[in-house]
């Protein structure tokens, strides 16, 4: 565990003086890493990375190979393409979860960073929801209404899962139309349902 | 707090069943009451000036299409308009007039695409200046044949979130026949609360829990 208790943003980007301007713009709020290319860029992605600010065009292994990389990795990082063109296909079919136009600037990067962390957070709690709805749902088919009524266990997973209800419902009006398309859970990747 | 009068009035017949707009909800049902009881409901909702909207994994867009406007008391070419269908059954689309359908995705597998449809629905509902949208999705049985039950979870809690977003109604089936106590109780907490459709007597009658302020009796649904 890291005592700095910001938010993770890695830059891969070949161009020392761009990592040198996100690092300007984004270290006050964040922990911000550096990579000058993708390969260097994936060893320092750990599961504590949250954003990924990634260059499309490297010499070396290119941002799409990145890409690629990080989405056959397990974590939960966001990942924002940086590039110097719209792109022209549909976003929500590539494997990266927004993209930021050049020339940049300062409040569109952080904007981006801070819509890729809400969503990431979003994330995080439908998946404790998940485990939480779970966890009552097996105690429900065990025990009885009478059981479950002095069952601390029980008692304790359901306040929680009221709280992580308000949270969820709260955090979730921060989203748009792409945020919530970028937060359905892709089935198509997981071809073996991950169920213990 | 939602405006009382902005509530969506679940279905024709008396007595009215007042939802606040945002709202969605599992319904727990038998093939095919499930399905009658979401159609009956959104058709109620073309009849009142509103939208449908439909995701379907059962059966082809045609049909889905056909019983809603048949189920609607507006003209059917009235009621052609306001509906539309996202289709990601693997068969045909069994119409000859594909302007109801905005995309036909090519399995229910196939979630992100799903979603891409639904957030371009909602997008053409803004051009259009519609803001009154009944969500029906038909049914969450089969996409579960199709995905992992969290899968499943996660993607009926991020739509119920886009439709409170919206402030529409989502009515999601599940045929309770089909799946474990357990399986039900986990998926329903992904939901605002839960509609118990009963086919058993002569006419439906449907049992809403889970809602503050929404009475948890039985009520008839006449057609």
């Amino acid at each position: 565990m890291s005592s700095d208790e910001r938010p993770v943003v890695l830059v891969i980007d070949d161009e020392e003086s761009i990592l040198r301007i996100f690092e300007t713009w984004l270290a006050d709020e964040y922990a911000v890493r550096t990579a000058t290319n993708g390969s260097d860029g994936l060893d320092k992605l750990d599961e504590t990375v949250d954003v990924v600010l990634l260059d499309r065009r490297m010499p070396g292994m290119s941002g799409d190979d990145v890409l690629t990389a990080i989405a056959e990795r397990d974590g939960a990082c966001q990942v924002a393409v940086v590039t110097a063109v719209d792109p022209d296909f549909e976003i929500a079919e590539m494997p990266f979860d927004t993209y930021v136009t050049k020339p940049l600037d300062r409040p569109a990067v952080v904007e981006v960073v801070e819509r890729l962390l809400a969503r990431a957070e979003y994330d995080s709690l439908v998946q404790e929801h998940y485990a939480l709805a779970e966890k009552l749902a097996t105690l429900e088919s065990e025990k009885t209404d009478a059981e479950l009524a002095t069952s601390e266990r029980y008692q304790e997973a359901a306040e929680r899962f009221a709280d992580l209800d308000a949270r969820l419902a709260e955090q979730s009006t921060s989203l748009d139309r792409e945020d919530i398309v970028r937060s359905i859970p892709d089935a198509a990747a997981e071809t073996e349902p991950s169920n213990d | 707090m939602t405006d009382p009068t902005d509530a969506y009035d679940l279905f024709a017949s008396p007595p009215a069943v007042d939802l606040p707009t945002g709202t969605s909800l599992l319904v727990t049902a038998a093939q095919p009451a499930g399905r009658e009881f979401i159609v009956s409901s959104l058709a109620h909702g073309i009849d009142t000036g509103g939208d449908a909207l439909v995701l379907t994994a059962d059966d082809p867009a045609g049909t889905v299409g056909d019983e809603l406007r048949a189920a609607a008391t507006v003209p059917a070419d009235a009621a052609t308009d306001p509906i539309r269908i996202i289709d990601c059954q693997t068969d045909g689309l069994g119409v000859d007039d594909d302007s109801m359908v905005d995309r036909d995705v090519n399995t229910p597998r196939n979630l992100t695409d799903i979603g891409i449809a639904f957030k371009d629905a909602f997008d053409r509902f803004d051009r259009q200046g519609v803001d009154r949208v009944r969500f029906g999705l038909l049914s969450l049985s089969i996409i579960l044949s199709y995905v992992d039950q969290e899968t499943v979870y996660r993607f009926c809690q991020t739509l119920t979130r886009g439709l409170a977003n919206e402030g529409a109604l989502g009515l999601f089936a599940l045929n309770d026949n089909a799946h474990d106590e357990e399986t039900i109780a986990t998926l329903k907490r992904a939901f605002d609360g839960v509609a118990e459709v009963d086919a058993s007597g002569e006419e439906l009658s449907v049992r809403i829990t889970g809602l503050d302020g929404v009475t948890d009796d039985w009520v008839t649904v006449s057609a």
